[in-house]
């Protein structure tokens, strides 16, 4: 499964950390680019790590960054950001 | 005659027509059907309907429904060919008599019912629109809230991403009714807000819902006096919210009060994808109705003309009309057109000696800024004189190029309010919400007397005496062999 994720810059990506991420998933079929928020660990070298699939990223006005990087989901979480209430 | 009150009377008028075409070829839902809506409306062609969608049997795509002058005057029930003027003057008058929605049993919305255990927005062939877009989108709907303190019932059109089989997220903007008066009545109590999303109603109420109404107006009124006669309405199966009856699909859910998620971005009507993805709206989803092979209305914002482009050009050029006669201003014409955004270029027409000021033009500006879609748009007017005709583009450029002195005739206003998605305003400008307006004035200064200092204008028209003129008109068919 590859995976695609937003980003300011990759400054918000801090390898080495478990990071709070929403993702969306890009295998084809219906549920393709369903969105998913998840604990995750993220690699700029693909081969760092062998438990992890690809993650491709874009921007926050969707150009896209030409080399992808990899991610290790740790566990999904329940709903998206309880910020409001 | 009435405009058309059903999306499949609809289709049926715009083949008759000759605007729309049936693509029977099979069509992927991802790309595909954004590209080539995307083309359609850079090329003014035909809206498509997809019959023959990638993974999706027995479900349609009806693209960019309202993207052409002609497909809104079909929509009116007027002859495909009818001029801008000849749309306005329908629209106006038909806009000033709303008309009051009636319930009805057995609609058509409600052929099929999806229990909340079952739903799957991934079942409907929501399409990937722009190559980088935040995920795939609603963007033909109306979205209807109710007021918790009244039955005012208000329709708005925003855009909408699937998050996951039950869940949205939206841009309710805080300068909409929805999101500016309704949803902080809720919120206030910790509440979520009952919605329902109407996927592709008849035509003519997804054009009030792109429109600019006061706040405690129901829209759907104004979609009756548009149809001239009243929309047909049913109630939702989880909310008291009234939707038209034959819309093709209606989603019923939930704005959360305590959730936002990761929406955007989006490719915009400005023409560029300047909204960056920020935590918005989250929508959940608990039961949806629709028609027997529901037919998916798709637009495609971007470069002009698209559907958003069309509406807010009719529906803007109308309240600026209404707004200068209302306050005595001695108009020929007030145009937004589609090509400016259809809300952010403003050509106004006035014979200016019989205006009270020789700096109307300053007032003209004044005024149409209230008729904005919202406030911080219509940030460029251009006020030309009598003898142009405001809907001949051809016309209003020449006027721009030998009237306007590039010093005295452009009035710049700084400190204006601006709007977070126009692509010409810096980073720090849209964080504060600050703009800036412009007026072009295109007319011949006051003082200028007709003798001396007004040029004579060199057109056939103005040049020749009436005895020569109907000479040339009388003998042109012969001459030209009707070019």
């Amino acid at each position: 499964m590859a995976y695609e994720v937003f980003v300011d810059s990759l400054e918000d990506l801090d390898e080495g950390k478990e990071l709070d991420l929403v993702v969306r998933e890009l295998a084809p079929g219906h549920n393709k680019y369903n969105s998913h928020h998840v604990k995750a660990f993220v690699y700029s070298d693909p081969k760092k790590s062998s438990e992890a699939e690809e993650l491709r990223i874009r921007f926050q006005r969707g150009r896209q960054h030409p080399s992808p990087w990899a991610i290790k989901i740790v566990r999904e979480m329940d709903g998206f950001y309880k910020d409001n209430g | 005659m009435g405009g058309v009150k059903d999306n499949r009377e609809f289709i049926e008028a715009l083949e008759k027509s000759g605007d729309l075409v049936r693509i029977k070829r099979e069509t992927d839902w991802d790309l595909e059907v954004g590209a080539i809506t995307r083309r359609v409306c850079e090329k003014g062609a035909p809206a498509p309907l997809f019959e023959n969608i990638k993974g999706y049997p027995n479900h349609r795509i009806l693209g960019t429904p309202l993207a052409t002058q002609r497909r809104l005057a079909v929509a009116l029930g007027l002859d495909a060919g009818a001029s801008f003027k000849e749309i306005l003057a329908t629209f106006g008058e038909r806009k000033e008599k709303p008309i009051k929605p009636v319930i009805v049993k057995n609609a058509p919305c409600k052929e099929n019912i999806i229990a909340e255990k079952d739903i799957n927005l991934n079942d409907f062939p929501v399409p990937m629109i722009h190559d980088g877009d935040g995920g795939r989108y609603f963007s033909w709907q109306v979205l209807a809230t109710k007021d918790p303190d009244s039955d005012w019932i208000n329709f708005g059109m925003y855009r909408f991403m699937i998050l996951n089989r039950n869940h949205l997220a939206g841009l309710i903007g805080n300068y909409t009714h929805a999101g500016m008066i309704l949803y902080p009545k809720y919120f206030a109590k910790k509440k979520s807000m009952p919605f329902a999303l109407v996927s592709t109603p008849e035509p003519l109420t997804a054009l009030v819902a792109m429109l600019r109404f006061a706040p405690y107006e129901n829209e759907v009124d104004f979609a009756g006096g548009l149809l001239q006669e009243p929309v047909e309405v049913t109630r939702c199966e989880t909310s008291d919210i009234l939707v038209p009856a034959n819309a093709e699909m209606v989603i019923e859910g939930e704005i959360l009060y305590n959730e936002t998620a990761p929406e955007g971005p989006f490719g915009e009507f400005t023409g560029y994808r300047a909204t960056p993805r920020q935590n918005r709206s989250v929508l959940k989803v608990t039961r949806i109705t629709h028609r027997n092979a529901p037919i998916l209305g798709v637009s495609n914002m971007g470069i002009p003309v698209d559907d958003s482009h069309i509406g807010t050009s009719i529906g803007v050029s109308w309240g600026m009309t209404k707004i200068l006669r209302e306050n005595g201003i001695p108009i020929t014409g007030a145009y937004a057109p589609p090509q400016g955004l259809g809300n952010e270029i403003a050509i106004i027409g006035v014979k200016k000696k019989q205006a009270w000021s020789s700096n109307i033009a300053c007032h003209i500006g004044n005024l149409v800024s209230t008729q904005a879609w919202q406030p911080g748009m219509l940030t460029k007017v251009f006020v030309v004189d009598e003898d142009v005709d405001v809907y001949n583009l051809d016309e209003v450029w020449h006027s721009i190029a030998s009237k306007l002195h590039p010093a005295r005739s452009i009035k710049i206003r700084e400190d204006e309010i601006g709007v977070k998605i126009a692509p010409y305003l810096s980073y720090e400008e849209r964080l504060r919400s600050k703009g800036a307006r412009v007026i072009f004035d295109c007319t011949w200064p006051s003082e200028w007397s007709d003798d001396v200092e007004i040029p004579a204008k060199v057109s056939f028209e103005k040049m020749y005496p009436e005895e020569v003129k109907n000479r040339v008109l009388d003998n042109w068919k012969k001459d030209f062999g009707g070019k």
